[in-house]
């Protein structure tokens, strides 16, 4: 992790180091998500693989399949680790059939945010944001209609975002329960789910209601949101610390809200983030060193640390109680926003999230796929129906090249 | 007879200097070409795990995909424009450069600047500078061509952005080749061609550039080679191949597949095709202009 995640996984590592005896924990930076990912599996065909890795949350069954790693609940020892005190929405995500596969590490939700002043000036209740995708719109017109910001919203074309609206609706992304119990082998693009979500996303852009940021593109986001070009902006959680010091800079009051749903229905939102993966076949010693790392890392303290410092969620109940008890929420509203909406998401196949081998190309198809829904003639059925296609391609090819 | 004189003449010693150059060479040149060569053949999982033998099949997927067709022809006429774009601004701004009696220096510092910045910063700054909602260009390109910016969304635009782009970026570079080209022309025709009193443009095609020929088809071969690899970085720091696939040229689809998709197979096949194809269009620049060039 870069920038000033970076610099607190540091000064973690370093903490741990000091009041360790004998064990050093060295980090190393390999990039992005998509880079680690990149360097950890050409790492393992080098059979040169890092003790820890951290691997994106969609990387998971590609680790799995990889055969690198260790489940984390086999390699820690049962009676010095209490998984029941995690967050059930994380500890969920990392886990397969039952077991937990890896330590989560940074994890975070998808939040909308919005300008209470713009909202105000539009004659918009500031303290109730809009819920659904339709009262977004509504919303969005009214800004702009009277010319209070450019558009009504701004987000980064990144196919979270679309996840998630499949996760609040209650459907899977993908078969096989989400790719959870097997190798998913098809797409849910063909859904009236999709249809209904890609339809608004392409119809906001068509009436000029939202700014679209480009692909992969958080920072642009994030700036037009923060500038007043738009008065709402959905993101992760992790930016709450940034987004709170850049509206006092922009001098406007930040307003957040749950993660507007795509319908009626409100079943939750999918963690997203990281998490950490242990190496197979590593001496007792060095296991026996990572074990207290982790331990370590798992526990209240550093978490309130962690969470204080970035934004990603606290994993722990007593990491919570902790900040708590600390008046951190009552300081922090909009953490709490972010925190409410993690605890009161139930648990279903389609809030524990996707998984798939070739997710980050399923993922590349989304994304690509809505640009051609907004630059093009096609229409949004006929680009699910391609998308579709294409994904189920990648999905198959996948599982014909793991080979037995 | 001085000891300097004395011919080198151990052919173990020569072996020896060219040691450490050749070792190079076949580790990180020839191995690595050979292992591709090798892996195109193959389906494989993750970094070469579980490969297997597909003959041909590679290739095949490849040349009946309407997405790697349509980008193999994208990056023909990116090269295009951008060997004759940045030949043709490169020329003109060296010309001027040659020409200019006052502040040369600074106009030359100028002119190679670009040039001197790595390609990431680049590409990064540009992307801020060009945004389409926070660009500071952004603003002024709209009031002054009518056209609405937006190249995160909109084909061509993207394909402009980043075509304008990798030829800023090398212009520094052919300027300084035709500089010093211009330079090597004898002062004596400088001479002739004020007292026939031939006019400044008139001299720049008919005797500065045939004189410049060798240079130029140098030139023109590196200019190639640069649009067909080193465009790579402005891709994937300002489109990302996008949008929808306008600016995703080979390099960047064989990146795409090899290092997001992790199909070394399928990006290995890409890399041979890529290979072949610069290495055939190098022979043909260099055969026909053979005919052109004045050595």
């Amino acid at each position: 992790m870069g920038g000033n995640l970076g610099e607190t996984v540091d000064a973690l590592a370093a903490d741990f180091n000091e009041q360790s005896d004998g064990v050093t924990v060295e980090t190393s930076y390999k990039g992005s998500y998509d880079e680690t990912l990149n360097a950890v599996t050409s790492a393992i065909g080098a059979g040169e693989a890092p003790e820890l890795a951290q691997i994106v949350d969609l990387g998971s069954r590609l680790a799995i399949d990889s055969g690198a790693f260790e489940p984390m609940e086999e390699a820690l020892p049962s009676d010095r680790i209490d998984w029941s005190d995690f967050q059930d929405p994380v500890i969920d995500y990392y886990s397969f059939d039952d077991t937990v596969y890896s330590m989560p590490f940074n994890s975070s939700n998808p939040i909308f945010y919005y300008n209470k002043d713009m909202f105000e000036a539009a004659g918009l209740d500031p303290e109730s944001p809009p819920e659904t995708l339709a009262e977004v719109r509504e919303a969005s017109e009214t800004i702009v209609d009277q010319g209070i910001a450019e558009q009504g919203i701004t987000f980064a074309n990144v196919s979270w975002f679309p996840e998630q609206w499949f996760a609040e609706a209650n459907v899977p992304l993908v078969n096989k329960d989400n790719g959870r119990t097997t190798d998913p082998t098809e797409a849910n693009l063909d859904t009236d789910t999709a249809d209904r979500i890609f339809t608004w996303w392409a119809d906001m852009h068509a009436d000029g209601l939202y700014n679209h940021a480009g692909v992969g593109n958080w920072g642009a986001a994030q700036q037009a949101f923060l500038n007043g070009q738009t008065a709402m902006w959905i993101s992760s959680t992790a930016g709450v610390a940034s987004a709170t010091a850049g509206a006092e800079e922009n001098d406007f009051e930040l307003g957040t809200g749950y993660y507007p749903t795509a319908g009626e229905t409100r079943t939750g939102v999918v963690i997203g983030g990281a998490s950490l993966w242990m190496t197979r076949g590593l001496s007792d010693e060095k296991k026996q060193g990572l074990t207290d790392f982790l331990l370590w890392l798992a526990e209240a303290e550093q978490q309130a640390f962690w969470h204080q410092n970035t934004g990603y969620f606290p994993i722990s109940d007593s990491a919570v109680e902790y900040l708590d008890e600390d008046g951190w929420f009552d300081e922090n509203p909009n953490f709490q926003t972010a925190f409410d909406q993690l605890q009161e998401t139930e648990q279903t196949v389609a809030t524990q999230g996707w998984q798939a081998g070739p997710a980050s190309e399923v993922r590349t198809i989304i994304q690509d796929g809505y640009v051609s829904m907004i630059n093009s003639d096609v229409t949004v059925d006929e680009k699910l129906a391609s998308m579709k296609s294409e994904a189920d391609d990648a999905l198959e090819s996948y599982i014909q090249s793991k080979g037995n | 007879m001085g000891v300097h004189e004395n011919t080198f003449d151990s052919t173990l010693g020569a072996y020896l200097l060219l040691l450490p150059t050749l070792v190079a060479i076949v580790a990180f040149l020839y191995y690595p070409s050979l292992q591709t060569l090798r892996f195109s053949f193959f389906q494989t999982f993750l970094f070469g795990q579980n490969t297997r033998f597909v003959g041909l099949a590679n290739f095949t997927e490849l040349l009946s995909s309407q997405v790697y067709l349509t980008s193999v022809g994208l990056t023909i006429a990116f090269a295009a424009i951008v060997v004759v774009g940045s030949l043709a601004v490169g020329l003109a701004v060296a010309f001027l450069l040659y020409e200019v009696s006052d502040g040369k220096a600074a106009y030359l510092i100028a002119a190679i600047w670009p040039y001197a910045l790595p390609t990431a910063v680049a590409g990064t700054v540009l992307l801020f500078l060009a945004h389409p909602s926070v660009g500071i260009y952004t603003h002024y390109i709209e009031a002054w061509f009518g056209v609405e910016v937006d190249w995160f969304t909109v084909g061509w635009q993207g394909f402009a952005v980043v075509a304008i782009a990798a030829i800023w970026k090398q212009i520094g570079y052919n300027v300084i080749f035709m500089l010093a080209a211009l330079n090597n022309v004898p002062e004596s025709l400088n001479e002739a061609c004020e007292l026939d009193g031939i006019e400044t443009w008139r001299r720049l095609v008919r005797v500065y550039i045939p004189l410049m020929s060798p240079t130029l088809v140098f030139l023109v071969v590196i200019n190639t080679i640069y649009a067909f690899f080193g465009s790579f970085a402005l891709i994937d720091l300002m489109t990302q191949g996008g949008p929808t696939n306008a600016t995703n040229l080979m390099i960047y689809q064989l990146y795409r597949d090899a290092f997001q998709f992790n199909n070394l197979g399928l990006a290995s096949a890409q890399s041979v095709i890529l290979f072949v194809l610069v290495a055939g269009l190098t022979f043909v620049q260099l055969r026909v202009s053979d005919r052109y060039a004045h050595y």
